[in-house]
């Protein structure tokens, strides 16, 4: 039974749903299929709503694995607050869901796919719609489907889908908090997120940015967008996400598991070659294998020499400016020009499709937070340009000795501009790599050609 | 982008080559449909659409009905997608309503479906499909939406793709809150 120490709960109801297998959606009247996935209910279409910003987004859907199967009450499903038929049409109110699970097979490192698996009766449930996730979340039923749904079923949903989705899953129970005012509201719900909840996902992220490539045996590949990009492999490791953003290398890891024979895989370090770089035996065959033979190397830490393909969901982009011999870093949101005379939307285009495009690499928005990030090119200290929104989005991560001397839209993005500005302002590149306080442009092969060095 | 804006002005025109004919997409979506254990049906028009092909299916008394669009681009994709609207105003809720593309880019669908444009609120909305066929490496993919055939799971290359609409739906995010809060 969840049980949450540090805040008093009000009274709950208890429902029991089935737990066998071929009986996990008996009475469940809405669809559950990609069919429904991404849509959009209007303010005027909605039922109810749960969390989203008119409650400053504190609502949550939290999932903790346990390690004694008698914590877990297998098909319990605890409701506190309103059902569905009980609120009037219209209601908005913060929530929470936490889905508690145990398997013989089953640790933390499986949290990340088994939230995936909480979302998913609102991601893909007919009548729902579902935005965001962990702490910006926002869900939504509309009217039609209103009498369809209670939260013994939609609980009973969320049940279900973590087991047939993940079946490491042996047990699983959830306990739902609608927090109408009555049963506390925001103040509820905000109290288990500081006491209990938001600690739990610091203590994994923690544990995820602990990691460290050097810490790991293997590393993972992810070919899901070759449909796109038909010969795009994707490499995740502990300190490079890969470019969607979408997932984390103990995610990647804990997909193999469920699926090993999925669009996710392990992916052999083999021998370091270059640490500076980032080259691996393990990683440039895997590449080469699974890219149609089509890329020889990568380096897992270059955007220059043998970067990795892209796809085209990237967030961001490193992209090389020959007259300064230095990078420049946009992200999507970016609209204007950058100092090579393209925007995202145009540098996007021929950086994508899985060519091996040296001199430009897509970007995951946390990619440059990694210690390693860009480090075969010189690291930070070759960065020269980028918008100022991106600029301030990472200031954690940018060496604070580096952060004003990189220029912005604001200084400029002609390059005699920013050339002027980096010779005043002293950026280590102009002696680093500039000779007698000149660039000396890179001869970038073209996409897919070798380096005459290699 | 060689031009911002198509001639009608409405929507863009995307800096994209056609890499197959329809000819050549039609061919690999046959085949993909019969092995799926699709037959024919003849394309008569609908409404004031003609599909360039329909299919159908049954399974225990289920019936299971496609039309499908074939166009070679995202600059021709609006046009498919009126069609389908055109059909659905006729057949509603009877038949899976698909827009069948070649492999595309990645990036600019993503700029057609939500970041230059928002194709993909009237696509949701109306619950019609995207499929991407690649007749070169003999694949299918549905990429928006999802037939009521579920069992087009064990056929599509790679059903997870479906996911695609989720990774839009959050693009989406800022566009529902505008409209949401900016009245």
């Amino acid at each position: 039974m969840i049980r949450i120490e540090a805040v008093k709960l009000p009274e709950g109801r208890v429902f029991q749903a089935p737990t066998e297998l071929d009986e996990l959606f008996d009475g469940v009247e809405i669809e559950i299929s990609p069919r429904w996935m991404g849509q959009k209910i209007r303010k005027n279409d909605m039922y109810l709503e749960l969390g989203g910003p008119k409650h400053g987004y504190q609502s949550y859907i939290h999932v903790d694995v346990v390690s004694d199967e008698d914590r877990v009450e297998d098909g319990r499903i605890e409701l506190i607050g309103p059902d569905i038929d009980e609120i009037e049409p219209g209601t908005s109110v913060p929530f929470g869901i936490w889905l508690r699970c145990w398997g013989s097979q089953l640790n933390e490192d499986h949290v990340d796919p088994l939230i995936r698996a909480g979302f998913m009766p609102f991601e893909q449930g007919e009548g729902w719609m579902l935005v965001n996730t962990r702490d910006t979340i926002w869900i939504r039923m509309n009217k039609e489907s209103a009498h369809k749904n209670n939260w013994h079923k939609m609980g009973q949903s969320l049940l279900g889908m973590a087991k047939i989705n993940f079946p490491l899953v042996e047990k699983v129970e959830a306990l739902i908090i609608i927090a109408s005012p009555e049963v506390g509201g925001r103040e509820l719900i905000q109290k288990i997120l500081d006491t209990t909840i938001r600690p739990e996902w610091e203590a994994y992220d923690a544990r995820l940015m602990g990691l460290e490539d050097e810490d790991v045996d293997v590393f993972y590949g992810c070919t899901l967008c070759q449909t796109f990009a038909p010969n795009h492999v994707c490499c995740i490791t502990p300190q490079r996400n890969p470019y969607c953003g979408i997932m984390s290398y103990l995610g990647a890891k804990a997909l193999v598991e469920i699926d090993p024979y999925g669009y996710s895989f392990v992916m052999p370090k083999g021998e370091c070659l270059d640490p500076l770089m980032g080259r691996y035996t393990g990683v440039d065959q895997t590449v080469y294998e699974r890219s149609s033979r089509t890329v020889k190397y990568v380096n897992l830490y270059s955007s220059l020499r043998y970067p990795q393909t892209n796809c085209g969901c990237f967030e961001a982009a490193a992209f090389y400016i020959p007259e300064l011999d230095g990078i420049g870093l946009v992200d999507r949101r970016h609209p204007g020009d950058t100092p090579i005379g393209l925007n995202f939307s145009k540098m996007a285009g021929f950086m994508s499709g899985g060519n091996q495009n040296h001199g430009t690499m897509g970007l995951s928005i946390r990619t440059p937070k990694s210690k390693k990030f860009l480090q075969g090119d010189g690291g930070w200290e070759r960065i020269v340009w980028m918008p100022n929104e991106y600029k301030t989005l990472l200031a954690d991560c940018i060496p604070e000795e580096l952060y004003d001397k990189i220029a912005t839209e604001e200084v400029g993005i002609d390059v005699p501009t920013i050339k002027e500005f980096l010779l005043k302002s002293n950026h280590p590149i102009t002696t680093k790599h500039w000779k007698d306080g000149e660039p000396v442009p890179l001869k970038v092969p073209k996409p897919n050609e070798d380096w005459p060095d290699q | 982008m060689k031009n911002e804006k198509s001639k009608e002005a409405w929507h863009r025109i995307y800096d994209e080559e056609p890499l197959f004919t329809r000819e050549q997409v039609e061919k690999a979506l046959r085949d993909f449909l019969t092995y799926a254990g699709y037959q024919f049906a003849p394309t008569d028009p609908i409404g004031f659409m003609k599909p360039d092909l329909a299919a159908h299916r049954t399974v225990e008394k289920k019936r299971y009905d496609l039309i499908f669009v074939i166009r070679e681009g995202i600059n021709q994709a609006v046009e498919g997608l009126r069609d389908l609207a055109a059909a659905k105003c006729f057949r509603k809720d009877t038949v899976d309503y698909v827009l069948v593309l070649p492999p595309v880019s990645e990036h600019y669908l993503i700029e057609f479906l939500i970041e230059k444009e928002d194709w993909y609120f009237p696509i949701k909305d109306h619950l019609l499909q995207l499929w991407l066929v690649n007749p070169e490496r003999e694949k299918v993919d549905c990429l928006l939406g999802w037939p009521r055939d579920d069992d087009f799971k064990h056929y599509f290359s790679n059903p997870n793709l479906a996911g695609f609409a989720t990774y839009i739906a959050n693009k989406a995010t800022d566009k529902i809150m505008d409209e949401e809060f900016d009245e």
